[in-house]
């Protein structure tokens, strides 16, 4: 095992849940960010 | 969730969901990466998110419980046309995403490393996340440490840099997703009938070649595609250099028989191909062209039955690599060979400068290269065939899997005349210590470095920065201090907030003095292009501090920084090695019996 263990475990939630975020907001951005992807692509040609 | 089971108890079963919104070279990627995990944990329940366009690939995989296509285009079209509003849009969304946010997951792995797919990661509840995901600010989480490598090296932090690593995103990925695997569920299971990761059957394919056309004299041939890379990307491989390997293919080895592979876009392209092979006289017949009109499952087993996939296409080099075609691949965007370059043992891949002679001539070789490799090598095979002096400056290198012993994972061994540059020197070091940090095993210092590599430009430039480099150990040995100083500090204070001046006074001039050896760490970087990616690491690592409290932070902090020391100290060793292969050794007096002194020739000549 490496040194840095704790490094490797990811983001560990004991019980996950959505109710804390703002699940709206997070689709909203998610939504802006592909629309910020896909002109990435139509300038490049490929996905990014 | 804990890893209680032993090796051989039963398991009960976990489930996993990949987030994979890259392009298709990546998918496979991401898929062969999964293939190896498949094996040693085989209860694992995979689920994988994909692109919708790129989605033929991974539902041809049966070891997959449950692939989940990404529509981005009906999520994405009506609002490119407006004819849908955002709020519209994020009501759809929200119905596609809500089946995968029913239960928690035990493990999201975000394997695409980009904006769009954090904020889905965030969305979807897991115990376990790995990669990007985003906090309750929204602001991005990097959380393990093989993301944050993959974020600070390979896509070189917030700015691009030209720091280089060299172990290869499928080994990174299998690597990542198995530690995660081990600490969360437990030793993997023994698999002695675990198949080879790559196969010509990784995909279910139904196959049949005769409705595309192929005669029985056809399928009696070996296959060699060339595939035309994306026509988007500027290089001096058009159709003539093409139609250049083709004639000289079908010339020289009447047993193979060409096939021209490319997307839609390619059309024009294919009809140059033809009218310049034409035009130089070679045979149309010895060419079955599938440009433009073939769909994932031909493309496959087109690829799976080639002997030789012939591109500069990262879709088609990763493709040929899952099905276990060897593939020599043109190196457009060369830095990325050590991550993206084809996987498994046998590929070659040559920079992009090459001419089609040249190209034609390291295949030549490859393909017979065990009846050749004993009797001559690559440069007079090349002497032979007129292009020999292109050898001086091309790279050619081959793939070769390391043996478990050294470390596993691919490496590009060179296999010409080859110098050491301070670029590949430097990726050689940076993935020896992500392998410290990260595997808990490293291979010995320089092991794959040999003298004759070593040129006077690096050992010049290793000694410019041997001094630079013990600078920043003390950087960060000092700022460990600081930070631990900070930690202690804080830790007996009641609130973050509310303190005395004093306390206030000296905890932001900790503070300041952090700030300053940070601005150091940078500004050594822009002397040393190496030393570049510690601060790169750096600004990743204490983004993503987890603790809420100062207290938390600055020990946090004190953890990375001694991080990064260890970092450095491993590079410096690095450099010390180097430099001691080229020293001069003195040689040792040979045990001869000594000739008797004749005092006659002890006279002068003259």
């Amino acid at each position: 095992m490496a040194a840095n263990g704790n490094l490797l475990k990811g983001e560990v939630t004991e019980s996950p849940s959505n109710e804390k975020k703002d699940v709206d907001e997070l689709l909203r951005r998610l939504i802006l960010a592909l629309l910020s992807e896909c002109k990435d692509e139509t300038e490049t040609g490929a996905p990014s | 969730m804990s890893a209680s089971n032993s090796a051989n108890e039963p398991r009960k079963k976990s489930r996993c969901l990949i987030i994979q919104l890259a392009d298709l070279g990546s998918s496979l990627q991401s898929l062969m990466a999964l293939r190896a995990v498949q094996q040693l944990y085989p209860e694992l329940e995979i689920h994988f998110v994909i692109r919708d366009r790129f989605s033929d690939a991974a539902k041809r995989i049966s070891w997959l419980k449950n692939v989940h296509s990404f529509p981005e285009e009906k999520f994405l079209g009506p609002l490119l046309n407006q004819t849908q509003t955002i709020d519209q849009g994020v009501k759809e969304l929200a119905n596609w995403v809500a089946p995968l946010s029913e239960h928690p997951w035990d493990f999201v792995i975000n394997w695409s490393f980009s904006e769009a797919s954090s904020y889905l990661t965030a969305l979807i509840p897991a115990h376990v996340k790995l990669g990007y995901s985003r906090r309750e600010d929204f602001t991005l989480s990097c959380m393990d440490g093989w993301s944050q490598y993959i974020q600070a090296i390979i896509q070189g932090g917030h700015q691009k840099s030209d720091v280089e690593q060299n172990i290869h995103l499928t080994d990174i990925l299998t690597t990542q997703l198995l530690t995660a695997l081990q600490i969360h569920l437990g030793e993997p299971k023994q698999n002695d009938d675990a198949a080879a990761v790559t196969s010509k059957n990784f995909f279910s394919i139904k196959g049949g070649f005769e409705q595309l056309g192929f005669t029985h004299k056809d399928l009696s041939k070996k296959w060699v595609s060339l595939q035309l890379q994306e026509s988007h990307i500027p290089t001096q491989w058009n159709p003539e250099a093409w139609a250049k390997i083709a004639l000289e293919i079908t010339e020289n080895h009447p047993e193979y028989l060409i096939l021209l592979l490319a997307d839609s876009r390619n059309n024009k392209n294919a009809e140059l191909f033809f009218s310049e092979l034409t035009r130089m006289g070679g045979d149309k017949e010895k060419v079955r062209s599938f440009v433009g009109e073939i769909d994932f499952e031909i493309w496959t087993s087109l690829i799976a039955k080639s002997h030789w996939l012939i591109t500069g296409d990262s879709a088609a080099t990763q493709l040929a690599s899952v099905l276990g075609t060897r593939v020599l691949h043109i190196a457009i965007e060369p830095n990325q060979t050590s991550a993206s370059g084809p996987y498994g043992n046998g590929h070659y891949v040559v920079s992009a400068s090459a001419s089609a002679k040249a190209v034609y001539g390291i295949w030549d070789y490859a393909s017979q290269e065990w009846a050749l490799r004993k009797q001559l090598t690559l440069q007079d095979h090349l002497t032979q065939l007129g292009a020999g002096d292109e050898l001086q400056t091309l790279e050619v290198r081959r793939s070769k899997i390391r043996h478990l012993n050294e470390g596993g994972g691919v490496v590009f061994e060179p296999i010409t005349n080859h110098s050491l540059k301070i670029k590949e020197w430097t990726s050689q070091v940076i993935g020896h210590i992500a392998r410290s940090w990260y595997c808990g095993w490293v291979p010995p210092v320089c092991h794959e470095i040999s003298r004759n590599q070593i040129e006077p430009s690096l050992i010049q430039a290793l000694r410019a920065m041997d001094e630079s480099s013990e600078v920043l150990e003390r950087i960060y040995a000092q700022a460990r201090l600081e930070s631990e100083t900070l930690s202690k500090k804080c830790s007996h204070l009641r609130s973050d907030k509310l303190m005395t001046l004093a306390d206030r006074t000296e905890i932001e001039n900790t503070g300041l003095k952090l700030k300053e050896l940070d601005r150091l760490a940078e500004q050594l970087g822009e002397l040393h292009s190496p030393l570049r990616a510690f601060s790169q690491l750096s600004k990743v690592f204490m983004h993503n501090l987890k603790g809420t409290h100062l207290a938390e932070l600055s020990h946090e902090s004190a953890e990375a920084y001694h991080q990064l020391g260890n970092g450095v100290a491993i590079l410096r060793s690095w450099i010390k090695h180097t430099l001691d292969k080229v020293k001069p050794v003195a040689i040792q007096h040979a045990p001869v019996i000594p000739l008797p002194t004749r005092p006659h020739l002890t006279e002068p000549l003259l």
